[in-house]
């Protein structure tokens, strides 16, 4: 097979670019849109996040206590649950 | 589109994965597909995530109630009682503002400035707003105190550092709200940086503004020659109309403020001034509440036509929807409060937070200028300049530090550094807290008084 013509090559290069740039163009556009959708389906739950957005004390208290477990060197009541996994 | 939210240590220590079927992860805007992200790496890529169940703290979903709905009403004559009950608590609001005004002039008897010599210090004044908000939990129950206070007598000098420290002070409650998510890390982190920018906007502002009021009195001047334009006596049409609605409300609260301070009125001063403003506190402190409950089971709806009509708009925008959202519920706590879990969830980033959050500081200053409605003459003048301090503060504020983009930056970075620091080590969030909110505006406090 005889080599392929330098302005061929030079044009379906820049075919694939032009092609790439789109696809990644048009990944990006659906990351986006679902990023929003997912914002609109928080936002349905405004509710649940305005009730629960409040000062729980208990957790405040045992956040302390964890805080002051930790200076005393004790092993603490709960960890990370990424660290656990 | 905004850039999803990328703690600095991560975004250096780690590549961006890829996600979602393969796909290169766009570093500004790519979202995780169904599958559940938990570390570093993919949220270092600006990538929203998905919070594990694990990371929810409750199973079934909380609603908000009416406490009317405990005498069985529902629907129509729900929604009516508590339309009533916002009105009724707006009238004892600004009855119990203008009580707090009566009740300091007679309890200082006139020597407001002498009494209050001690906080004359402007960095005194600011830590009294700083930790009686943070103890009250509510910017907007300190500023129309603030406000009553003045038009009782306390001298502008005074009442405009604590005002200042009224906006550092109500951030206290986002930050303890994000303690709530301490057990999942990663959610924790982005919590706590958000309730964080709050924090670093507020300090920074009055970082510039407290020394430029020191210097110059800009924010005095400005307010000062406001309100001489709104309530005073030789001022023109608009003087004359905010005048004529500042009396006809003074006139419909007066039964109640009459009835107050006829009640007290036995006891000798200054004891009975001393009484009035702690009822005048009291009240002011129950129906604030009570008009934040009532107004969050009325406006939820509206609230997130606001919320969805911001999304994927500019920063403008943000700013615009966080003011309403807040003029909506009367109250910045909930606004800034609400970031919190939305910021956790991981599905808005740090940059679509901070304009919201401004715009909370933005939205309370109607409170202040509602409850200034309680005077009238002379003493609705100050009042009513102490309410445009608190307006003017963090529109100047606002404009300046999120205007200018070098500026804008440094709430951002600053709030990044301290979630990572504080998901890393609780310990820092712990100093953090007790430093900024009750340690040093107590130990300042302290060392004034003994001096």
């Amino acid at each position: 097979m005889s080599p392929m013509p330098e302005d061929l090559e030079r044009d379906l290069r820049r075919v694939l670019a032009d092609a790439d740039a789109a696809s990644a163009g048009l990944r990006a556009e659906i990351a986006r849109q679902r990023l929003q959708q997912a914002q609109h389906a928080e936002i349905e739950r405004l509710e649940e996040h305005l009730a629960s957005a409040v000062v729980r004390w208990d957790e405040v208290r045992s956040f302390f206590d964890h805080v002051l477990h930790e200076l005393r060197g004790d092993d603490p009541q709960w960890h990370d649950d990424a660290e656990a996994a | 589109m905004t850039t999803s939210f990328a703690p600095e240590k991560s975004v250096l220590e780690n590549p961006a994965p890829v996600v979602d079927s393969g796909a290169a992860v766009d570093a500004d805007s790519a979202v995780a597909s169904e599958a559940t992200v938990k570390s570093s790496p993919a949220f270092a890529s600006g990538t929203a995530v998905e919070v594990s169940a694990s990371a929810e703290s409750r199973t079934s979903p909380q609603r908000l109630s009416s406490p009317f709905e405990r005498l069985g009403l529902t629907g129509r004559g729900l929604s009516i009682a508590n339309w009533l009950g916002v009105a009724v608590a707006v009238y004892v609001l600004i009855s119990a503002v203008g009580v707090i005004g009566t009740g300091f002039q007679g309890a200082t008897g006139g020597q407001a400035e002498s009494l209050f010599s001690f906080a004359t210090n402007p960095f005194v004044a600011l830590m009294i707003g700083i930790v009686a908000t943070a103890l009250i939990q509510s910017s907007t129950t300190t500023t129309s105190i603030v406000v009553g206070l003045t038009a009782g007598g306390l001298p502008m000098e005074i009442a405009i550092p604590m005002l200042m420290g009224a906006n550092v002070g109500t951030t206290l409650t986002s930050t303890l709200v994000s303690l709530g998510m301490v057990r999942d890390k990663e959610s924790f982190r982005r919590g706590f940086t958000a309730a964080s920018i709050h924090d670093c906007f507020n300090l920074l502002a009055v970082i510039i503004f407290l020394p430029l009021e020191m210097m110059f009195g800009v924010l005095e001047r400005l307010s000062g020659w406001l309100s001489a334009q709104a309530a005073g006596s030789d001022g023109g049409l608009f003087a004359t109309i905010f005048g004529g609605v500042g009396s006809t409300i003074k006139g419909a609260t007066q039964p109640l403020t009459v009835t107050l301070e006829s009640s007290v009125s036995f006891i000798p001063q200054p004891w009975q001034g001393i009484v009035l403003v702690v009822v005048g506190v009291a009240l002011i402190l129950a129906v604030i509440n009570f008009i934040g409950t009532l107004l969050k089971v009325l406006m939820v709806g509206r609230a997130e036509q606001v919320l969805h009509a911001a999304i994927g708009r500019g920063s403008l925008s943000g700013i615009a929807s966080g003011t309403l959202m807040t003029v909506m519920v009367q109250s910045s706590t909930t606004t800034t409060a609400l970031v919190i879990p939305l910021a956790g969830s991981g599905k808005f980033s740090l940059k679509q937070i901070y304009p919201f959050t401004l715009g909370a500081n933005i939205g309370t200053t109607l409170t202040a200028l509602i409850a200034a409605f309680a005077f009238s003459g002379p003493a609705g003048q100050f009042a009513l300049q102490a309410a445009l301090v608190h307006l003017l503060y963090n529109l100047l504020a606002v404009s300046i530090i999120y205007g200018l983009p070098g500026l804008r930056q440094v709430p951002l970075r600053g709030a990044t550094l301290i979630g990572n620091l504080g998901a890393e080590n609780k310990l820092y969030v712990a100093l953090w807290v007790l430093g900024i909110f009750l340690v040093l505006p107590l130990g300042i406090i302290g060392l004034t008084v003994l001096l």
